[in-house]
């Protein structure tokens, strides 16, 4: 039999022992501990001795080879298998630390295996020298894992403890040498290991290190320092300062002329983009608009980029996010107030402004769906949508919800912000025809008044 | 619900024509009478709104 081939025996020889199986099977599934890694190392260095020791001495020149090969194999096998273990340990604990693997003993290995060629003792010595020190080099593998992980881990600010535990019916040495110790106090040996030794060396406790104390001892609990933030105090401003400040977060006010600097020199006159494909002359839209107050009216010019005549089955409409107006050319005239008035209600944010939202809701049965109705949309045929009843509005088209089509639901309360038309139709009323307005729904009405004549602050 | 749905759409469509104002209440104390619920004749509605509207943009009419 040649050394790889009984290489590839003790392997298989260790896949199937029954317990090194159902411990690897335990390491796979991140349940084991290093006392099952420490069986799995007596195992391994009990059929590394049995097998060295069969074939030591049918081999002849090979046999420094084979043990040297035997052992590497095995310091592979016992390190990986720590190593998960130490990982699996480390995830439950949500520790981040790479496992150790501590150095191969070359020397004593080769000092090993140079023995089983010494021609001055017995054939029965080198079998015993083959089956013993095999096996209990096989088992410091574990031992070495075990102090080179302990070591780094307590350097790491980790609390280790190292345990020595008799298979009882030992030696006095190692009786004497047993016990529990934190990791850089253990008496001096408690990792050797004689011939034939199973003892198991494990290290637990992996508990954070606290800070030093006042005495230059550690403490048992873990503290953790926080980064220090250098405190910047609040900065103080002024009267003038803040005053300043304020205004420039405030809305602008529609009493704002063109000779405050707020206010663009772009004017309403300049946003209309007439192309005469209208039933309507140009001068028809100018005098439609001319109910509002110039100085609104260039402000909303300021705020909107253009107002265009659309196609024919186009229903005039605003559009909030290009803040554009598009006009229908057979009814542009009469509607261009109204879309005047989204841009409007956008302009100064009515629909997050709690008073506005107060004043709309005001009178408005919001708690169910009872009085919504289903009508046809005015300007397009066959399109549905819902508008809210109630005798505050002035037209139908003032109680329009622009809800999801599939949001109704028989017993939720209803927004009141998509009540988009509110705004629009309440401004075309308060210019075209005020005293309707004023009956329907006086808060409404003051409010605007109150807002477009800069009374309101906003 | 299909001959719920048939029924509320034809009687939405016809009321719309001839602009008669229904609220929703009376759609569901029609159909409560032949044994629908207040959630099913919404449901039913919510159902033809859809297929009636171009869909739900930023733009205001």
């Amino acid at each position: 039999m040649t050394a790889q081939e009984i290489r590839a025996q003790l392997s298989e020889a260790i896949r199937s022992d029954r317990r090194a199986a159902a411990i690897l099977k335990k390491i796979a599934a991140g349940r084991a501990n290093f006392s099952d890694t420490m069986d799995y190392s007596l195992i391994c260095g009990r059929l590394t001795g049995s097998q060295l020791a069969e074939a030591v001495l049918e081999l002849s020149e090979d046999r420094e080879e084979l043990a040297e090969a035997l052992l590497h194999d095995r310091y592979e096998d016992i390190n990986a298998r720590c190593a998960e273990v130490q990982t699996a340990l480390d995830d439950k604990q949500g520790l981040h630390l790479a496992p150790q693997k501590a150095d191969f003993p070359a020397e004593r290995a080769a000092k090993f295996a140079h023995s089983l060629l010494d021609p001055t003792v017995t054939d029965e010595t080198i079998k015993r020298r083959a089956r013993s020190v095999s096996e209990n080099i096989t088992v410091t593998f574990h031992d070495d894992f075990i102090r080179e992980n302990a070591a780094f881990r307590d350097r790491a600010g980790l609390k280790c403890y190292v345990t020595r535990s008799t298979s009882g019916g030992c030696c006095d040495w190692c009786s004497n040498v047993a016990g529990r110790y934190l990791m850089q106090e253990q008496p001096e040996g408690l990792f050797r290991r004689h011939d034939n030794c199973d003892c198991t060396i494990v290290y637990d406790g992996q508990v954070l290190r606290g800070q030093s104390g006042v005495n230059g001892r550690r403490g048992r609990r873990w503290v953790e320092e926080k980064p220090k933030v250098e405190y910047t105090p609040p900065k103080r401003f002024s009267h003038d300062e803040a005053e300043k400040l304020q205004a420039g977060k405030m809305p602008k006010r529609l009493t704002n002329g063109a000779d405050s600097g707020i206010i663009s020199s772009r004017q309403y006159d300049d946003i209309l983009q007439y192309d005469g494909k209208s039933n309507f002359t140009e001068s028809d839209y100018v005098k439609a608009v001319s109910v509002i107050p110039e100085n609104l009216r260039n402000e909303l010019g300021n705020y909107i980029t253009r107002i265009y005549i659309g196609k024919d089955d186009e229903p005039s409409s605003y559009n909030p996010e290009k803040r554009e107006i598009r006009l229908n050319p057979k009814t542009g005239d009469k509607s261009i107030v109204h879309e005047l008035g989204h841009a409007f209600g956008e302009m100064y944010n009515l629909y997050e402004n709690p008073d506005f939202l107060s004043i709309l809701s005001n009178r408005l049965e919001l708690n169910n769906w009872d009085n919504v109705v289903p009508i046809e949309h005015p300007y397009k045929p066959d399109e549905y949508v819902y508008v809210l009843l109630n005798e505050k509005f002035v037209d139908l088209y003032q109680g329009r919800i622009y809800a999801k089509s599939d949001e109704i639901i028989s017993d939720i309360p209803i927004e009141p912000k998509p009540l988009r038309e509110y705004i629009s139709v309440g401004f075309n009323s308060f210019f075209n025809e005020p005293d309707k307005l004023k009956e329907k729904d006086t808060k409404l009405f003051d409010y605007l008044e109150g807002l477009i004549n800069g009374k309101t602050i906003r | 619900m299909e001959k719920l749905y048939d029924e509320l759409s034809k009687m939405v469509i016809e009321n719309s024509k001839k602009h008669k104002i229904v609220p929703m209440k009376d759609y569901f104390a029609f159909f409560s009478e032949k044994g629908y619920s207040k959630k099913e004749v919404a449901t039913a509605m919510a159902k033809f709104m859809k297929e009636h509207n171009s869909g739900t943009s930023n733009v205001y009419d």
